[in-house]
Protein backbone atom coordinates (compact mmCIF):
# COMPACT_ATOMS: atom_id res chain seq x y z
CA UNK A 1 0.00 0.00 0.00
CA UNK A 2 2.87 2.23 -0.25
CA UNK A 3 1.35 4.30 -3.29
CA UNK A 4 -2.55 4.27 -1.89
CA UNK A 5 -5.26 5.28 -4.48
CA UNK A 6 -7.15 6.54 -2.58
CA UNK A 7 -6.93 9.50 -0.02
CA UNK A 8 -6.49 9.46 3.69
CA UNK A 9 -9.76 8.90 5.62
CA UNK A 10 -7.84 11.31 9.05
CA UNK A 11 -4.73 13.27 8.76
CA UNK A 12 -2.59 14.90 11.39
CA UNK A 13 -4.57 16.64 14.40
CA UNK A 14 -7.76 14.50 13.30
CA UNK A 15 -5.82 11.66 14.03
CA UNK A 16 -4.15 13.14 17.56
CA UNK A 17 -7.63 14.48 18.41
CA UNK A 18 -8.89 10.58 18.55
CA UNK A 19 -5.90 9.32 20.20
CA UNK A 20 -5.55 9.61 24.40
CA UNK A 21 -1.71 9.98 24.15
CA UNK A 22 -0.48 13.52 23.52
CA UNK A 23 3.50 14.64 22.52
CA UNK A 24 5.43 13.51 23.00
CA UNK A 25 4.44 9.91 22.54
CA UNK A 26 1.95 10.00 19.38
CA UNK A 27 3.27 7.85 16.76
CA UNK A 28 0.51 7.12 14.29
CA UNK A 29 -0.41 10.40 12.47
CA UNK A 30 -2.73 9.00 9.67
CA UNK A 31 -5.94 6.73 9.09
CA UNK A 32 -5.78 4.94 5.99
CA UNK A 33 -8.44 2.40 6.26
CA UNK A 34 -10.89 1.04 8.74
CA UNK A 35 -13.09 -1.86 8.50
CA UNK A 36 -15.19 -4.39 10.90
CA UNK A 37 -11.83 -6.63 10.47
CA UNK A 38 -8.83 -4.21 10.30
CA UNK A 39 -7.55 -1.04 10.21
CA UNK A 40 -4.32 0.73 8.24
CA UNK A 41 -2.56 3.66 10.13
CA UNK A 42 0.44 5.80 8.89
CA UNK A 43 3.26 6.93 10.61
CA UNK A 44 6.16 9.23 9.58
CA UNK A 45 8.96 9.35 11.22
CA UNK A 46 10.75 12.63 11.92
CA UNK A 47 14.02 13.23 13.96
CA UNK A 48 12.94 14.89 17.08
CA UNK A 49 10.95 11.66 18.07
CA UNK A 50 11.40 10.50 21.23
CA UNK A 51 12.32 7.22 20.20
CA UNK A 52 14.55 7.80 17.24
CA UNK A 53 18.52 6.94 18.49
CA UNK A 54 21.13 7.54 15.59
CA UNK A 55 18.54 8.22 12.86
CA UNK A 56 16.91 5.05 14.04
CA UNK A 57 13.47 4.03 14.90
CA UNK A 58 14.20 1.69 17.70
CA UNK A 59 11.75 -0.83 19.45
CA UNK A 60 9.29 1.11 21.94
CA UNK A 61 8.08 3.57 18.92
CA UNK A 62 7.66 0.48 16.65
CA UNK A 63 5.60 -1.52 19.54
CA UNK A 64 3.70 1.75 20.19
CA UNK A 65 3.02 2.45 16.96
CA UNK A 66 0.95 -0.71 17.24
CA UNK A 67 -0.54 0.19 19.85
CA UNK A 68 -1.68 3.46 18.87
CA UNK A 69 -3.28 2.00 15.46
CA UNK A 70 -5.76 -0.13 17.83
CA UNK A 71 -6.10 3.14 19.96
CA UNK A 72 -6.64 5.07 16.28
CA UNK A 73 -9.10 2.55 15.66
CA UNK A 74 -11.34 2.57 18.83
CA UNK A 75 -11.45 6.83 18.87
CA UNK A 76 -12.16 6.60 15.34
CA UNK A 77 -15.41 3.86 15.97
CA UNK A 78 -16.33 5.67 19.06
CA UNK A 79 -16.58 8.81 16.79
CA UNK A 80 -18.40 7.40 14.03
CA UNK A 81 -20.61 5.28 15.77
CA UNK A 82 -21.58 7.46 19.01
CA UNK A 83 -24.58 10.69 18.39
CA UNK A 84 -21.44 12.53 16.71
CA UNK A 85 -20.36 14.01 20.07
CA UNK A 86 -16.43 14.23 20.08
CA UNK A 87 -15.58 12.15 23.47
CA UNK A 88 -12.65 12.67 25.26
CA UNK A 89 -10.37 9.50 23.84
CA UNK A 90 -10.87 6.60 25.99
CA UNK A 91 -7.52 5.84 27.76
CA UNK A 92 -6.47 2.03 26.66
CA UNK A 93 -3.06 0.06 27.75
CA UNK A 94 -1.50 -2.70 26.48
CA UNK A 95 -2.54 -5.70 28.48
CA UNK A 96 -0.43 -8.23 26.72
CA UNK A 97 2.28 -9.05 23.61
CA UNK A 98 2.96 -12.14 22.32
CA UNK A 99 4.86 -13.38 19.36
CA UNK A 100 6.55 -9.89 18.97
CA UNK A 101 9.24 -9.90 16.00
CA UNK A 102 11.70 -7.23 15.18
CA UNK A 103 13.31 -7.26 11.90
CA UNK A 104 14.20 -4.45 11.38
CA UNK A 105 14.62 -0.18 12.21
CA UNK A 106 13.12 2.13 10.60
CA UNK A 107 15.03 5.38 9.82
CA UNK A 108 14.01 8.92 10.10
CA UNK A 109 11.69 10.13 7.14
CA UNK A 110 10.91 6.52 6.17
CA UNK A 111 6.92 5.93 6.05
CA UNK A 112 5.14 3.37 8.49
CA UNK A 113 2.41 1.64 7.45
CA UNK A 114 0.62 -0.37 10.34
CA UNK A 115 -2.18 -3.07 9.73
CA UNK A 116 -3.89 -4.30 12.83
CA UNK A 117 -6.64 -7.24 12.15
CA UNK A 118 -8.89 -7.66 14.84
CA UNK A 119 -8.74 -11.27 16.55
CA UNK A 120 -12.22 -10.47 18.66
CA UNK A 121 -13.20 -7.58 21.52
CA UNK A 122 -14.79 -9.07 24.89
CA UNK A 123 -15.68 -6.43 27.11
CA UNK A 124 -12.94 -3.72 27.30
CA UNK A 125 -10.47 -5.90 25.84
CA UNK A 126 -9.37 -5.90 22.26
CA UNK A 127 -7.21 -8.24 20.88
CA UNK A 128 -5.02 -7.50 17.88
CA UNK A 129 -2.85 -9.10 15.03
CA UNK A 130 -0.16 -6.02 14.09
CA UNK A 131 1.98 -5.71 10.99
CA UNK A 132 4.08 -2.97 10.32
CA UNK A 133 5.63 -2.47 6.66
CA UNK A 134 7.85 0.09 5.60
CA UNK A 135 7.87 0.51 1.87
CA UNK A 136 5.83 -3.40 1.52
CA UNK A 137 8.67 -4.50 3.67
CA UNK A 138 7.82 -6.63 6.98
CA UNK A 139 9.44 -4.83 9.55
CA UNK A 140 7.68 -5.91 13.32
CA UNK A 141 4.67 -7.83 14.48
CA UNK A 142 2.94 -8.85 17.12
CA UNK A 143 -0.10 -9.98 18.80
CA UNK A 144 -1.34 -7.51 21.48
CA UNK A 145 -4.47 -7.14 23.75
CA UNK A 146 -5.27 -3.59 24.56
CA UNK A 147 -7.42 -2.70 27.55
CA UNK A 148 -9.70 -0.03 27.81
CA UNK A 149 -10.05 2.57 30.65
CA UNK A 150 -14.01 1.76 32.09
CA UNK B 1 18.23 6.35 25.56
CA UNK B 2 15.80 5.80 28.93
CA UNK B 3 18.51 5.17 31.32
CA UNK B 4 19.52 8.40 33.02
CA UNK B 5 16.01 10.05 32.16
CA UNK B 6 13.39 8.04 32.49
CA UNK B 7 15.14 5.49 34.90
CA UNK B 8 18.27 5.61 36.80
CA UNK B 9 19.82 1.88 38.09
CA UNK B 10 19.92 2.37 42.44
CA UNK B 11 21.36 -1.24 42.69
CA UNK B 12 22.77 -4.35 41.57
CA UNK B 13 22.10 -7.75 43.52
CA UNK B 14 23.83 -10.28 41.62
CA UNK B 15 23.76 -13.41 44.24
CA UNK B 16 21.54 -15.23 44.62
CA UNK B 17 19.33 -13.84 42.22
CA UNK B 18 19.58 -11.19 39.67
CA UNK B 19 17.66 -8.42 41.49
CA UNK B 20 18.02 -4.38 39.90
CA UNK B 21 16.55 -1.53 41.89
CA UNK B 22 15.04 1.26 39.31
CA UNK B 23 14.45 4.86 40.26
CA UNK B 24 11.58 5.86 38.06
CA UNK B 25 11.43 9.85 37.17
CA UNK B 26 7.89 11.46 37.51
CA UNK B 27 9.26 14.34 35.98
CA UNK B 28 10.18 12.71 32.45
CA UNK B 29 8.42 14.55 29.48
CA UNK B 30 6.85 11.06 28.01
CA UNK B 31 4.19 11.97 31.12
CA UNK B 32 3.04 14.40 29.19
CA UNK B 33 1.56 12.76 27.18
CA UNK B 34 1.03 9.76 28.76
CA UNK B 35 -1.45 10.97 30.14
CA UNK B 36 -2.65 14.01 31.14
CA UNK B 37 -5.14 13.05 33.73
CA UNK B 38 -2.95 10.82 35.13
CA UNK B 39 0.67 9.38 35.03
CA UNK B 40 1.28 6.26 33.40
CA UNK B 41 4.57 4.93 32.58
CA UNK B 42 4.07 3.70 28.97
CA UNK B 43 4.15 -0.33 28.51
CA UNK B 44 6.66 0.32 25.66
CA UNK B 45 9.19 2.35 27.96
CA UNK B 46 9.08 -0.54 30.89
CA UNK B 47 9.89 -2.69 27.99
CA UNK B 48 12.57 -0.45 26.87
CA UNK B 49 13.92 -0.27 30.06
CA UNK B 50 14.19 -3.68 30.48
CA UNK B 51 16.16 -4.02 27.11
CA UNK B 52 18.17 -1.09 29.00
CA UNK B 53 19.14 -3.61 32.16
CA UNK B 54 20.00 -6.13 30.36
CA UNK B 55 22.62 -4.70 28.11
CA UNK B 56 23.97 -3.32 32.02
CA UNK B 57 24.32 -6.44 33.00
CA UNK B 58 25.21 -8.21 29.90
CA UNK B 59 27.45 -5.23 28.77
CA UNK B 60 26.55 -5.80 24.90
CA UNK B 61 24.54 -3.56 22.68
CA UNK B 62 21.29 -5.10 22.12
CA UNK B 63 18.37 -5.41 20.20
CA UNK B 64 14.79 -6.80 21.05
CA UNK B 65 14.32 -9.65 18.19
CA UNK B 66 11.92 -11.31 19.96
CA UNK B 67 9.07 -10.80 22.47
CA UNK B 68 6.69 -13.29 24.47
CA UNK B 69 4.63 -12.87 27.20
CA UNK B 70 5.24 -9.73 27.76
CA UNK B 71 2.09 -8.86 30.24
CA UNK B 72 1.29 -5.39 32.19
CA UNK B 73 -0.66 -6.63 35.25
CA UNK B 74 -1.15 -3.16 36.98
CA UNK B 75 -0.20 0.58 36.07
CA UNK B 76 2.92 1.87 37.13
CA UNK B 77 2.50 5.26 38.38
CA UNK B 78 5.97 7.14 38.80
CA UNK B 79 4.54 8.92 41.58
CA UNK B 80 3.13 6.49 43.32
CA UNK B 81 5.46 3.71 42.56
CA UNK B 82 8.85 5.86 42.35
CA UNK B 83 10.67 2.52 43.34
CA UNK B 84 10.90 -1.02 41.49
CA UNK B 85 12.72 -4.12 41.48
CA UNK B 86 13.40 -6.27 38.30
CA UNK B 87 14.59 -9.79 38.70
CA UNK B 88 16.38 -10.87 35.63
CA UNK B 89 17.59 -14.10 34.49
CA UNK B 90 19.93 -14.08 31.50
CA UNK B 91 20.88 -16.98 29.63
CA UNK B 92 23.75 -15.55 26.71
CA UNK B 93 24.30 -17.98 23.79
CA UNK B 94 27.63 -18.53 22.02
CA UNK B 95 26.01 -16.60 18.99
CA UNK B 96 25.66 -13.35 20.36
CA UNK B 97 21.94 -13.47 20.91
CA UNK B 98 20.91 -14.02 24.32
CA UNK B 99 17.60 -14.61 26.22
CA UNK B 100 16.44 -13.16 28.89
CA UNK B 101 13.11 -12.96 31.44
CA UNK B 102 12.10 -10.64 33.53
CA UNK B 103 9.67 -9.33 36.10
CA UNK B 104 9.22 -5.63 37.67
CA UNK B 105 7.21 -5.36 41.21
CA UNK B 106 7.43 -3.48 44.13
CA UNK B 107 6.58 -5.62 47.30
CA UNK B 108 3.69 -7.94 46.30
CA UNK B 109 2.30 -5.76 43.23
CA UNK B 110 3.13 -7.44 39.96
CA UNK B 111 3.82 -4.67 37.07
CA UNK B 112 5.54 -6.56 34.40
CA UNK B 113 6.53 -9.98 32.93
CA UNK B 114 8.42 -10.66 29.68
CA UNK B 115 10.37 -13.40 27.69
CA UNK B 116 12.59 -11.78 25.41
CA UNK B 117 15.50 -12.99 23.02
CA UNK B 118 18.05 -10.58 22.05
CA UNK B 119 20.76 -9.98 19.63
CA UNK B 120 23.61 -7.91 19.46
CA UNK B 121 23.35 -4.42 17.36
CA UNK B 122 26.02 -5.71 15.31
CA UNK B 123 24.09 -8.70 14.02
CA UNK B 124 20.63 -7.24 13.43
Amino acid sequence: MSNPKHAPILTGKEVYALLPQGDPIQMVDTLWYNDKEKTISGFTISSDNMFVVNTEFIEPGIIENIAQTAALRLGYNNLSGGNGDPKEPNIGFIGSIKKLKIYKFPKVDDVLETTIVIGGKIFNVTAIHGKTYVMDELIAECEMKIVEKE
Amino acid sequence: MLKGDFFTIANIQKEPEVLVEITLNPAHKVYRGHFAAQPVAPGVCITQMFKEVVMELTEKDLVLVQGDNLRFSSLLDPNVNPTVVFKVHIIEEEDGSCKAKGILTYEKIKFFTIQAKFQERQYF
